[in-house]
């Protein structure tokens, strides 16, 4: 069956308790998959409390748009020492398009550098070249589109120095649900905005369903978990269905 | 070359606002073709806007070259010793030299914006971020350092849409230019080349490049 994985933005505020009772209102989410938009309250730390909470997976969405290397590394070797095993690393959004956009840009590593970087961590090693104590239970995926052949070829070298999972945007218009899951050879997500889903015509969730996605991201906004709870809570009667 | 804008009149107004006897300087060289610190702009501030106050001003060909403007000021020496201080129509290299050189209050007229290229008068576009580590070679000669926002070594990003940027509106993603460009020269396996994060170790600032007398 596919994983219904709800997609929610660490708010910006210190309101943890509003978050939480927002996340448990999402009953038909199988996993939570958490991201920082910028100046939010630490993925990290909520993922703890939600899994603490609620027992459910939890993917720590990463990006190096305002973090370098070292606290890129530092993120990574904290979820493992927490119990977060997932990961999803992303490209990061351009500061001057978040809310503190006056913020300096950081990207010190690229999506690829950070891939590698992670699949180095998973490997038992620092930055350094060290070989670190105690196991590391990481499993890296990367979020990428592919509506053009530079993306697509991106994509296919990401794949090949190890990612372990990928979470494909929609739309991309490179992306043959029927095709490309099953060229990729590793569990591939659909990642979805709210909004995109509730355009989805019966048609498009039935080339869903039959299709290889391990399973579908869905990206709620702040304040609209109830919507986001009625799309899963379809799908997922949907793909429990007969038809 | 480097771009440079004009300071606000009343920025620089108030900068000098403590001084009564001023000396001009500008540049012959990068100001003047942006037309910020030539000599249009220096006879203009030294005839229009500070009258009295100036006792002279010259215009160095090259005032970040030391050799150059240390020769240069030698013709304004009496004048130089009067001054309170400098105004120097310059990008940050030609105050800071002048300042070396004079060890007087020099004030900049100008904001120094990026490294980059002239199109024509008036249209100038940043096309170097003075690195250190020059891969020209290996994009087909785009830089993805300075034309790339978030400076992505290896892109594009998911924000790229229909070949755009999506940080700065109507931005070409130079991923992608960098790509056509490859892909035109019949190089395109250079994109397989996945690149290393910048040694920052290596760029401690300030920075100095010290050539050995002789060697080449």
């Amino acid at each position: 069956m596919q994983q219904l994985i709800a997609q929610l933005d660490c708010p910006i505020t210190g309101d943890v308790e509003t978050f939480l009772a927002a996340a448990k209102r999402l009953k038909s989410a199988g996993a939570f998959h958490l991201h920082d938009p910028g100046g939010g309250l630490s993925p990290l730390a909520l993922g703890s409390l939600l899994q603490e909470e609620l027992g459910k997976e939890i993917y720590l969405h990463l990006h190096p748009a305002d973090r370098n290397r070292a606290a890129l590394f530092s993120e990574l070797i904290t979820a493992n020492a927490v119990g977060l095993e997932k990961i999803v690393l992303g490209a990061g959004q351009h500061p001057a398009k978040t809310l503190l956009k006056e913020a300096k840009p950081v990207f010190d590593l690229d999506l690829l550098q950070l891939l590698r970087m992670a699949l180095y961590t998973k490997s038992g090693f620092d930055p350094a070249g060290r070989s670190m104590k105690g196991e590391v239970f990481l499993q890296i995926g990367v979020l990428a589109k592919v509506d053009s052949p530079l993306e697509l070829f991106r994509l296919r070298q990401m794949v090949d120095m190890g990612a372990d999972y990928v979470f494909l945007k929609w739309p991309s218009k490179l992306l043959i649900l029927a095709q490309l899951p099953k060229e990729i050879g590793k569990p591939t997500y659909l990642s979805l905005a709210l909004e995109e889903a509730r355009g989805f015509r019966e048609d498009d969730w039935g080339e869903l369903k039959a299709s290889a996605v391990a399973g579908i991201n869905l990206r709620i906004p702040g304040g609209k978990e109830d919507e986001g709870e009625e799309v899963l809570r379809w799908y997922f009667h949907y793909l429990s269905s007969e038809s | 070359m480097m771009i440079t804008t004009q300071k606000s009149k009343e920025a620089v107004l108030s900068l000098l606002s403590p001084y009564a006897k001023l000396v001009i300087i500008g540049c012959g060289g990068c100001a003047a073709t942006c037309q910020t610190g030539g000599s249009e702009q220096v006879k203009e501030w030294e005839e229009k806007i500070l009258g009295g106050k100036v006792l002279a001003s010259l215009i160095s060909e090259e005032p970040c070259d030391e050799r150059i403007i240390r020769r240069d000021l030698r013709r304004i020496k009496k004048e130089l010793e009067e001054a309170d201080a400098i105004l120097v129509f310059a990008c940050g290299l030609g105050v800071q030299t002048v300042v070396d050189i004079t060890g007087k209050v020099c004030l900049p007229g100008l904001d120094s914006q990026f490294y980059g290229k002239a199109e024509r008068i008036g249209r100038f576009f940043e096309r170097c971020q003075a690195c250190g580590d020059c891969l020209l070679g290996e994009t087909g000669g785009i830089c993805f350092l300075t034309r790339c926002p978030k400076g992505l070594r290896n892109g594009p990003c998911d924000g790229m849409i229909d070949g755009k940027c999506d940080v700065k509106e109507g931005l070409d993603c130079v991923w992608k230019t960098i790509y056509d460009r490859l892909e035109a020269l019949g190089q395109v396996e250079k994109l397989s080349l996945i690149r290393d994060p910048e040694d920052w170790s290596d760029h401690l600032h300030p920075q100095e490049v010290i050539q050995q007398r002789g060697s080449k």
